[in-house]
């Protein structure tokens, strides 16, 4: 299978400067900050994502997990293009034969809704309160609009028969009337199914869906899951799934790599990983499921502004040798599958 | 609907209020009622004012009074003004028209100007020309609105020579009263802008962070077309209650700019109704002002109903 | 003249632009509350940015008022004559006179630098009055809630919608104009905002878990009110301070201009009407007009961005205050 998305050496890192950093400490150590761009102390950069490969091929679902605050968020903003200005970018993200990082803003914004569709984790929030359902699902069809020969009366029907199959296909038998209807009127589950219908309805070669089950109860998980299976069987979308939640990344994915403190430390096929997993970190979170004892893993994530030197996970893990708290292990790749530890062949 | 009934009785709590200040402020005031209820400078003889006393029924208890006022409104009598002669609501009729129409249409250009220029300030506050305007919008809301008309007057019609300084026009025609108007107007928009663009620079400063607009960014909108297309409406929501509340303001600044130009509106209405001690038609005045701005904010609540599904979410 | 909506601030927007409506209010509150959530540095950053301008236009506007107090304060210092003195009138500006006389002779750079101390007098005054009134209304209407809240901010809207400036006309027609009623009536006028404002954040702090602690250790309403929850209020009431002194100071500037000013204390607001009235205007002197609308401009702008500075620093503490629950 072709490669879609390839990733290479990316690093994401964000500066700010001394007074910004200071006001931050104020806010940002809350918890109501999104995760992965904290930015501690009076050190200057942030490293968020350091060194990351992957790829994605076609029609595949890559699975990104990782623990809050390990960069998965950003990989996902960076793809799109999403960061913030004060975001540092390296690295080459290839996709369908273009450098992303090299394209212009208005190329990007192209592919962008297009191409390579998000979903944000919190629906109710992404969807913009003061228009009404039907308007936000066809705005990718009015930004994106090729055809030009057409007069607007005609755009506008085949815009509202393309929106009402949209949500059809989301599950929502009377789509007119939803239509109408305002993300404040709707719950935060309907939202969702409103946000992955406006996010697929010009059929993205990729999707990327960030922490989708985050926040939503176990109902709607599995509801969530029916969904992108739908989508997977309906449609040739590629799945980029970012999420702590492994069962759901256990149904879903094709592969998963685990993310820990911004590196990439496995990646494997689901099933492997999920029966032999070999990364330290990656036997931690598998052994941290309800199912498997509830055995959290000690300690916490170490700050992205200063990770530990050697292995990022030493400080945690319960196997470390002497080499592992001075040497920074590579990954190292074999028969399909990447580890990066010492102890692992 | 509790909401909604909430409301009806504030407005109605206002409209009352507004309309007993208007009845007792002549009566609690010091000095004789007759005087403040026709007007200081006014000479009567002795015999006329028991009269006029009598005819007022100001011999009689208070809440007699009261409805005869009430009823008196009910007829559109505002009184009698004894310096011009003429009943009050007459002399009012004439002249809030172009008030209406001067107010009207600076706040129009000033909401469209402040709004605009305030959002594209909000959306990119740090480049020098943003941050020029913002400083220029907080020096002008910090100057009283008739020392810029003053200055503007000195400037562009008694410098330049480039605008009438009187009048609303010379010659009845569209085109001598644009140009009449056109200083004045600019001198109220720049000031209605002024306030519209600093609630609307922080309104889309606030408004860019949240995630719609960064969902927007993802599907394909870019730079600008964001902030027209998704930023602008929601952070212009506020500006709906402020110009509601605004116009009570502006409905002021507006007299005083007309002070300054001698335009023959409200404003100098007033202005000579204070020199000459003419109480009927002050209180004539504002009793149409407040029930203007009354107006003016349910209209805003109306608007701000269509403008808000939050606010009518079905039950 | 100027309302304190007229602000920028969020708070502000929040608070006061708001009329009536709760839904409305909540909507925004929840607005508020969702900015911070995701990717919040984004905007935290550019809120900091506008915050370091507005920290510069602070030091800024601190010099400028530092000025015009001490101008205020010690008019001696700076006034070459006695603000009642007299020379020939109509004189240009030159070395004796560097800003020449007005209409009966007095020299025009004195009566400026008298007329400091007044202006401010009244706005500070007024800006003190509907400050107490504000904090007391909204104290009383966020501590008690229940029906007490409805009644004092159903009142608190109905006076909102009636338009001041009419009202001050009228008032200052009726009676002798005078500064001391001109600083009642602008006092008495002007307090919704703050309450509004005072009621919100009292709200907010009563839920606290020492004014919570205090309530379970028996002290009586008003000891808690009096020592727990206004010294919280401090932060906000100060910014709101500013800004109705800022606004009561044009207020007064355009009630003197309408010759409802007290003509015996000489303010800017006075001299200015009189430059316009008594031929300043007409004989072209730029020297008479200009200096006192300029200087109103400065001083008001000058507090204002005090105030301003001071609602940024009291939103930082907010933060930290939220941070400690």
């Amino acid at each position: 299978m072709n490669i879609l998305l390839e990733i290479k050496d990316l690093n994401v890192s964000f500066q700010g400067n001394e007074t910004e950093n200071k006001n931050e400490n104020k806010s940002e150590n809350k918890k109501e900050i999104k995760n992965e761009t904290k930015k501690e102390n009076e050190t200057g950069t942030v490293t968020a994502v350091s060194c990351l490969s992957i790829s994605i091929r076609e029609k595949e679902t890559l699975a990104l997990v990782g623990e809050t605050g390990c960069g998965k968020s950003v990989v996902a903003h960076a793809i799109m293009r999403l960061l913030p200005p004060e975001s540092r970018v390296r690295g080459t993200i290839e996709f369908g034969g273009k450098n992303l990082l090299g394209l212009r803003e208005k190329e990007m914004a192209k592919l962008r809704g297009k191409e390579i569709s998000i979903i944000f984790q919190n629906p109710s929030l992404a969807l913009n309160p003061v228009y009404s359902i039907g308007n936000q699902l066809a705005e990718p069809l009015r930004i994106h609009g090729q055809e030009k020969g057409k007069g607007k009366e005609k755009k506008k029907t085949e815009a509202l028969s393309k929106v009402a199959g949209a949500l059809k296909r989301v599950g929502f038998s009377n789509p007119h009337e939803y239509m109408g209807y305002y993300p404040s009127w709707c719950s935060g589950g309907m939202n969702q199914r409103f946000l992955i219908a406006a996010s697929t309805i010009l059929d993205p070669v990729l999707l990327i869906a960030d922490e989708p089950s985050k926040g939503l109860d176990r109902d709607r998980v599995s509801e969530l899951e029916n969904e992108f299976k739908g989508l997977k069987e309906k449609s040739e979308t590629a799945l980029l799934l970012i999420s702590h939640d492994l069962g759901f990344v256990r149904r879903l994915a094709d592969r998963v790599a685990v993310m820990y403190a911004g590196e990439i430390v496995e990646i494997a096929d689901t099933s492997s990983l999920f029966e032999s997993p070999r990364h330290p970190y990656t036997r931690g979170l598998l052994n941290s499921l309800p199912e498997r004892g509830f055995v959290p893993i000690p300690g916490l994530s170490p700050p992205l502004s200063s990770p530990p030197a050697g292995c990022r996970f030493h400080p945690r893990c319960n196997v470390k040798e002497k080499r592992c708290m001075q040497e920074h292990p590579k990954l190292k790749e074999s028969n399909g599958r990447a580890v990066r530890c010492f102890l692992c062949p | 609907m509790r909401e909604g009934l909430k409301k009806v009785v504030r407005y109605a709590a206002s409209f009352f209020l507004i309309v007993t200040l208007n009845f007792a402020l002549p009566r609690l005031m010091p000095g004789d009622p007759v005087k403040n209820l026709i007007g200081e400078d006014v000479y009567v003889s002795e015999g006329v004012m028991e009269e006029l006393r009598a005819g007022m029924g100001l011999d009689r208890p208070l809440y007699e009074q009261f409805t005869a006022y009430i009823g008196d409104l009910l007829r559109l009598d505002l009184g009698y003004s004894y310096h011009l002669h003429s009943p009050v609501a007459d002399i009012l009729r004439d002249r809030i028209g172009w008030t209406l129409l001067f107010v009207g249409v600076s706040v129009l250009l000033g909401t469209a100007l402040g709004t605009l220029l305030g959002a594209y300030a909000g959306w990119k506050p740090e480049t020098k020309a943003n941050r020029l305007a913002c400083c220029g919008f907080i020096t002008l809301s910090c100057t009283p609105p008739y020392f810029l008309a003053l200055l503007c007057l000195e400037i562009f019609a008694f410098k330049l020579g480039l605008f009438p300084f009187k009048g609303f026009y010379d010659v009845p025609t569209p085109g001598s009263i644009a140009h009449h108007m056109f200083l004045p107007v600019t001198v109220m928009a720049l000031f209605s802008a002024s306030r519209n663009f600093l609630i609307m620079r922080g309104s889309v400063i606030q408004e860019k962070g949240q995630l719609y607009a960064l969902y927007a960014r993802a599907k394909g909108l870019y730079d600008t077309s964001i902030l027209f297309r998704h930023v602008i409406k929601n952070a212009s929501l506020p500006i709906i209650t402020l110009l509601a509340l605004d116009f009570g303001f502006l409905f002021s600044g507006a007299l005083f700019t007309e002070i300054v130009f001698s335009l023959n509106g409200m404003g100098t209405l007033i202005y000579d109704a204070i020199i000459g001690k003419d109480y009927p038609v002050l209180q004539g005045s504002f009793l149409v002002i407040a029930l203007a701005v009354l107006l003016a904010n349910m209209l805003a609540d109306l608007l701000y109903e269509v403008a808000d599904p939050r606010v009518r979410r079905p039950a | 003249m100027m309302q304190e909506e007229a602000y920028v601030r969020e708070s502000t927007i929040q608070e006061s632009t708001i009329q009536g409506n709760t839904i409305r209010k909540n909507i925004i509150q929840e607005n508020a509350r969702q900015w911070k959530g995701f990717l919040a540095h984004n905007i935290n950053l550019d809120i900091r940015r506008y915050e370091r301008n507005l920290k510069r236009f602070n030091r800024g506007g601190l010099f400028l008022f530092t000025f015009f107090l001490i101008l205020a304060l010690l008019p001696v210092l700076f006034a070459p004559y006695s603000p009642t003195e007299r020379f020939m009138p109509y004189e240009a500006p030159s070395t004796a006179h560097l800003l020449g006389t007005n209409d009966i002779g007095n020299d025009i750079l004195s009566e400026l630098v008298y007329g400091a101390r007044i202006s401010m007098m009244v706005g500070f005054a007024s800006a003190c009055i509907s400050t107490l009134i504000g904090l007391m209304i909204g104290l009383f209407s966020g501590y008690f809630r229940g029906t007490l809240d409805e009644l004092l901010m159903g009142f608190t809207d109905v006076v909102l919608i009636i338009p001041k400036i009419p009202l001050i006309i009228i008032l200052g027609a009726f009676l002798r104009p005078s500064i001391w009623t001109l600083i009642l009536v602008l006092g008495l006028l002007s307090w919704e905002s703050i309450a509004r404002v005072v009621r919100s954040k009292t709200l907010q702090i009563r839920e606290a878990g020492y004014v919570k602690s205090a309530r379970c250790m028996g002290f009586s309403s008003v000891h808690i009110m009096a020592s727990d929850i206004f010294p919280n209020l401090f932060h906000v009431l100060l910014p709101k301070f500013m800004l109705a002194t800022a606004s009561a100071m044009i207020s007064e500037a355009s009630l003197s201009f309408l010759g409802l000013g007290d003509i015996s204390m000489k303010s800017w607001g006075i001299m200015l009407s009189f430059a316009f009235s008594r031929g300043g205007f007409i004989r072209d002197m730029w020297w008479w007009y200009l200096p006192p609308g300029i200087c109103i401009t400065l001083c008001v702008m000058s507090i204002a961005l005090i105030g301003f500075g001071f609602e940024g620093k009291e939103k930082e503490n907010g933060k930290r205050g939220v941070d400690a629950e």
